[in-house]
């Protein structure tokens, strides 16, 4: 099967999507939004209920739809490390990597807008990007959305809206998600009343990696659970309704810490900095707790930012992933030879930045 | 927030904190981060009325205090309270198959997917106040964007085209219509081949 276009993974270890560019507005808390829309082709069954030569076809169908407008990679013949890395670079779901049959994913060369063929449904299409600005992304998903129409009939109902394998997703098909750093309310316990908040407008709470896992490095996911009722607009709203709030309610928080108990502030940053800059060898969790603290002091001026940026660190924190250490390698690695080898490339960049 | 389900470890004296009439026979845990967060013990009768959340195990459906408050007051209103408890049958699952994909809805309720666009007609009953539960929207109506209809000339429509003819022409053979047949024929080959261009 040929590639829509030029697709080198192993520039991969040393690249990172934009966003993670630490970029955007408020990205002193929010790392990034997204948006995902979930559409089925009329005239096929669902993924779950799909032959091996139709699933085929839609992979074939979708890919005409989008001809050379961008990356396309199959992957049913990609290696298990490279389907992780996408994983890892938010271009694909676990779901998709560890699934079976004709699958593919096509993503632009910024790796903002990226549609998953065969993952639950025939069609995810979402769009990411740093920071908070839902309505830029909605405006581009959008575009995207009726451009696929032109090309695929989708299955459509008047009364339930977009028909999705999962009847959590039927409606708009829609799910608004921001990702938010939320250092000073997860040390100060507060996490509960943004729980209650969310609760109370319907949306979902969730810690990094989605539904129940921990808070990984005081990273959260804020998304909403209805897909029907609401118009898309209407989905949008609710979010940006309720963000404004967290982020005013986390920087007062790191506001207040700074003026009241600095040296506690200063001591956490400083200790998870000097962690960094000695470990020999270090786990995913314990980066991302001590990567955590940096952040935070890099946003509240407590470290000074010589020739070490937020860009540089989610770059760090990025390639410090399982799969972009292995592709970094050129090869399979055990979780200890990855700890050690994790330790290293954050001491030399960590000693680098203080030399600049 | 995973959900626990269990029907024992409830003694005889405790009642539902639902209808607070009938003997408590099921417990719902409340689980957020592995641990218990809440316990709720419901009557038969009330676990029927708020069935729906028990339909679904793979859809996470919050069944908090919240939910609890929100049921007694549509129950209060509806009279349902004092309903008698209905036993096993609140459980069956109904004995309905999608026609088109082959799916069952017992088969729906183990995947917690549907299989084809149909499903949502065939199982249209049983389905509704379950999204009229998750979406929290009474009643389930679409009011978002709707899709426009494709280019006739793209490649799915082409395909779909072929389909109806081929469907067409196995009737145009079945009825011994041969001309009528060949004709069809000549058309799907002809879209075919433009298809392979």
């Amino acid at each position: 099967m040929q590639h829509t276009g030029e697709l080198n993974l192993s520039d991969f270890p040393r690249t990172c999507g934009e966003w993670l560019q630490g970029r955007g507005a408020d990205s002193d808390v929010v790392i990034s939004s997204r948006i995902r829309l979930a559409r089925n082709i009329r005239g096929f069954n669902f993924p779950i209920k799909m032959t091996e030569k139709q699933k085929a076809e839609v992979v074939e169908l979708v890919a005409e739809a989008i001809r050379g407008r961008a990356l396309r990679l199959d992957l049913n013949s990609s290696s298990s490390i490279d389907r992780a890395l996408l994983v890892e670079r938010h271009l694909i779901s676990k779901e998709l990597a560890n699934g079976d049959g004709a699958r593919s994913v096509i993503f632009g060369r910024g790796e903002m807008v990226s549609i998953m063929v065969n993952e639950e449904d025939h069609l995810r299409i979402q769009c990411i990007k740093s920071g908070f600005d839902l309505d830029r992304i909605w405006a581009r998903l959008s575009r995207i959305d009726r451009l696929l129409e032109r090309q695929l009939p989708i299955a459509f109902d008047d009364k339930v809206g977009y028909l999705t394998a999962c009847p959590t997703n039927v409606g708009t098909g829609m799910r608004v998600s921001v990702m938010l750093h939320l250092p000073c309310l997860t040390m100060k316990e507060h996490i509960r009343k943004v729980q209650r908040a969310c609760d109370s407008m319907n949306l979902a709470l969730r810690g990094l990696y989605g539904e129940g896992t921990q808070a990984l490095g005081d990273f959260y996911q804020i998304s909403n659970q209805a897909t029907l009722g609401k118009s898309e607009e209407q989905t949008v709203a609710a979010i940006k309704q309720v963000m404004p709030v967290v982020i005013k309610y986390e920087r007062g928080m790191r506001e207040a810490l700074l003026k009241e108990d600095k040296a506690f502030l200063e001591d956490r940053v400083e200790r998870a900095l000097a962690t960094l800059r000695a470990a020999r060898q270090i786990n995913v969790e314990e980066m991302m707790q001590h990567m955590s603290m940096v952040r935070l002091g890099l946003r509240c001026g407590l470290i000074p930012p010589a020739g070490l940026g937020i860009h540089e660190l989610n770059e760090l924190f990025l390639l410090c992933q399982p799969a972009h250490l292995q592709k970094h390698e050129r090869r399979s690695l055990t979780p200890e030879e990855r700890n050690v080898l994790r330790a290293d490339i954050i001491r030399n960049r960590l000693s680098q930045a203080s030399m600049n | 927030m995973p959900l626990e389900y269990e029907g024992s470890g409830i003694k005889e004296t405790m009642r539902c904190q639902c209808c607070e009439q009938h003997k408590a026979t099921v417990q719902i845990r409340d689980v957020e981060n592995w641990a218990v967060k809440d316990v709720i013990l419901i009557c038969d009768a009330c676990s029927k009325l708020i069935a729906t959340q028990f339909i679904m195990p793979h859809i996470p459906m919050p069944v908090t205090r919240e939910a609890l408050e929100k049921a007694k007051e549509a129950m209060g209103k509806s009279g349902v309270a004092g309903v008698a408890p209905v036993g096993d049958e609140a459980e069956a699952a109904p004995d309905i198959t999608c026609k088109n994909c082959g799916m069952s809805f017992k088969e729906f309720q183990k995947a917690g997917r549907l299989g084809c666009a149909e499903c949502y007609k065939a199982f249209n009953e049983t389905l509704e106040p379950i999204l009229e539960r998750i979406h929290g929207s009474q009643p389930a109506q679409h009011t978002g964007r709707k899709p426009g209809a494709p280019k006739a000339d793209s490649r799915a429509s082409v395909r779909q085209r072929v389909q109806t003819l081929k469907r067409q022409m196995d009737a145009a053979v079945k009825e011994e219509n041969y001309e009528r047949a060949a004709k069809l024929r000549d058309e799907i080959n002809g879209l075919e081949t433009g298809m392979k261009e």
